[in-house]
């Protein structure tokens, strides 16, 4: 009995050790790793997206909104037809024309290579498919076919303003970036910040109430109301493609900005990309040339010449040019008028009507290199504006002191010196604007949950005096009215303009065929509601502004005319 | 004989504790488990009610994209001209001086 006893004690100790060693392996071994398990099965953790903000026109419209978009997977263990099958349902709902049979063929091949990957389990068959297709596919009742929610962009006016927009990509880690203008510039500001979630669920996936639960809202990306007037941008863009084909050129740009305020009302260039399908295009089709591209302005550049000249009182409106009856030698150069006319005794608004180089060498003779150079500087030219836009560029303004006399007299009518059309822009913006130059921007306001802050730039600059911006502006008008441009002038309508035909520099001589044509001109020129620039790539109907950019400029304007309410003053 | 009859006074009078435990132990059982179905349903209430939240949400999204498509310029544009609109090709101003403006009868 005693042995019995002692054989039971001897197992009950045994199995009480076994127990207490198992239990120290599962708590204290493996304790940790089976917690983790444990709170993998029954927890979720979720990130909650944030919404991209929107970008708007002035006129709180949609320039580009956040929208809903699904990525299409495939799930291959769970797939009851072919890959043939799935292939061949799905495909026709995937490409953009149904009845294009080579685009169809094409993208079945595609998916069913896809689909007959070896040790397939999960495919992604198509990135941001809309609403309606992911209705069209579940019609189909495919299993083994899912969806997942992504955030896409909306363009309602299609390519419109792409290179003022930008676009969003992906960064390296896989998450949405914007690149290029204002999803560019305004990337933190659009994308908010995540939030987290974290909850217990049981076997059913309900939530468990007294289980651990942490929540960090998202917040939300902020919208941006920009300046942009969609009918002024719609126009322009038009108007600026049937021009390019029109006049043969190979690219354009159009800009229309407010002298008072530096809102950029249109900002539209040509070639341009699709942003709903950038991976279609180039990087050269991303830069905004209005921005990033600089050249040679020619003529257009007379005004900021004439202006300075006119401020520092080196020359008045009636002061006549003494060199003006033939050309002029500077060096071992000859310096011509653009149509070999000479005008003895020009007044220099004479010499801004007919566009004349000599005159402009005698006014910059009259300033010498170091004078225009501090002027050119006050005008910005050489700096980045400073417009809220990704990927500004500026060229360097030759130094000061470092200008010699034929870099001097081709300066003068916008020869040797390079730059942005926004910096032209600007600077002719400033006259138009009594003298005050400021700083363009294209985003007003930002719109949060519940709150909006206008972030408008204040900067402002007076560049020359309020006399010499009438002064120029009258001389602008008078070339608008006499000039070589005034075939095309918008009756009734007081414009102050000037035309810009530049050659195009070629590794240290110019194209002797090539030109690039511009205009520059606002309106009403008593009190002006905008300011626009005209640029056509070499034009190959005409090379002169006269007959390509000018006639551009003025169908634009009287679109223009209507939309901001200008009538004609007779 | 007197003191036997004290010390069943006493006895009488002696709280039970047993009873009163039992009905407590029985309610908070009760409780617990009703409790406990109440959580479980709440939270299913939680999930479904998160699920229509879901649905709105996207209702909303589908509504507000079809809104934005609405509102493109392009397609007004596009939708006038088919409609038989077109630009005006010459627009007349009124001086403010002239009253000459169309009246009904």
């Amino acid at each position: 009995m005693k042995g019995r006893i002692n054989l039971f004690t001897i197992v009950i100790t045994l199995g009480f050790v076994l127990v207490s060693a198992r239990l120290f392996y599962w708590q204290i071994v493996k304790g940790s790793e089976l917690s983790d398990l444990a709170k993998y099965q029954y927890g979720r953790n979720t990130t909650i997206q944030a919404p991209r903000g929107n970008i708007l026109a002035s006129d709180k419209s949609w320039l580009v909104a956040r929208g809903d978009a699904y990525l299409v997977y495939a799930q291959a263990p769970q797939l009851t037809k072919t890959a043939k099958e799935v292939a061949n349902n799905i495909a026709p709902i995937f490409v953009e024309d149904k009845e294009d049979k080579e685009a169809n063929l094409a993208e079945e091949q595609r998916l069913e290579d896809l689909l007959n990957k070896k040790d397939l389990v999960w495919v992604a068959l198509k990135q941001k498919i809309s609403p309606e297709q992911k209705t069209n596919i579940e019609a189909l009742g495919l299993d083994g076919i899912g969806f997942q929610l992504v955030e896409d962009r909306l363009y309602p006016e299609a390519s419109s303003a792409a290179q003022l927009l930008g676009f969003v990509g992906k960064n390296e880690e896989g998450q949405d970036q914007g690149y290029f203008g204002l999803e560019g510039n305004y990337d933190l500001t659009l994308s908010g910040k995540p939030g987290y979630k974290k909850l217990e669920k049981d076997a059913q996936g309900k939530m468990i109430l007294t289980g651990d639960e942490k929540q960090v809202e998202a917040l939300e990306g902020i919208d941006l109301q920009t300046t942009i007037n969609k009918s002024i941008q719609l126009t322009a863009e038009k108007k600026l493609k049937e021009g390019i084909e029109k006049y043969g050129a190979s690219g354009g740009t159009v800009s229309v900005m407010d002298p008072t305020s530096g809102a950029i009302l249109a900002m539209a260039s040509y070639p341009s990309y699709d942003p709903r399908s950038y991976w279609d295009y180039s990087d050269a089709y991303f830069k905004n040339p209005v921005i990033s591209s600089s050249f040679e302005p020619g003529s257009v550049f007379k005004v900021v010449v004439m202006a300075s000249a006119l401020d520092a009182g080196k020359v008045e409106p009636d002061t006549k040019c003494d060199i003006c009856s033939g050309p002029v030698k500077v060096d071992k150069y000859f310096i011509e008028t653009w149509n070999n006319e000479y005008h003895p005794d020009s007044t220099m608004t004479d010499v801004i009507v007919h566009s004349d180089n000599v005159g402009m060498v005698f006014v910059a003779q009259r300033m010498g290199a170091d004078l225009l150079y501090d002027y050119l500087d006050k005008f910005q030219i050489g700096s980045l504006t400073g417009i809220d836009l990704q990927g500004e560029a500026s060229p360097k303004l030759r130094e000061r002191g470092s200008w010699n006399i034929v870099d001097l007299s081709t300066a003068s009518f916008g020869q040797g010196i390079a730059i942005t059309p926004i910096q032209l822009l600007r600077a002719v913006g400033a006259i138009a604007n009594d003298g005050v130059m400021s700083t363009p921007y294209v985003v007003s306001t930002l719109f949060g949950s519940g709150w909006q802050e206008d972030i408008r730039p204040v900067y402002s600059n007076r560049v020359v005096s309020k006399e010499a911006a009438d002064e120029m502006t009258a001389m602008m008008e008078a070339a608008a009215e006499e000039g070589e441009s005034k075939w095309i002038q918008a009756s009734g309508y007081r414009v102050a303009g000037k035309t810009g035909t530049a050659q195009i520099p070629i590794a240290g001589h110019y194209d002797p065929e090539k030109t690039n044509a511009s205009f520059v001109g606002f309106a009403p020129a008593e009190e002006p509601k905008f300011v626009m620039l005209v640029t056509l790539n070499e034009p190959k109907t005409s090379p002169w502004a006269s007959e390509t950019a000018a006639p551009l400029w003025y169908d634009i304007a009287k679109d223009i005319f209507i939309y901001l309410n200008i009538r004609p003053e007779n | 004989m007197i003191k036997k009859s004290v010390t069943y006074k006493k006895k009488d009078k002696k709280f039970n504790l047993k009873p009163v435990i039992v009905v407590v132990m029985a309610v908070a059982l009760v409780s617990s488990v009703i409790l406990s179905i109440e959580l479980a349903t709440s939270g299913a209430e939680i999930s479904k009610l998160e699920g229509q939240e879901a649905d709105l949400i996207s209702q909303n999204n589908d509504l507000t994209q079809k809104i934005v498509k609405g509102s493109s310029l392009s397609g007004v544009e596009e939708k006038s001209q088919e409609l038989g609109y077109s630009k005006p090709s010459k627009i007349i101003y009124l001086n403010s001086t002239e009253a000459q403006m169309a009246k009904l009868p």
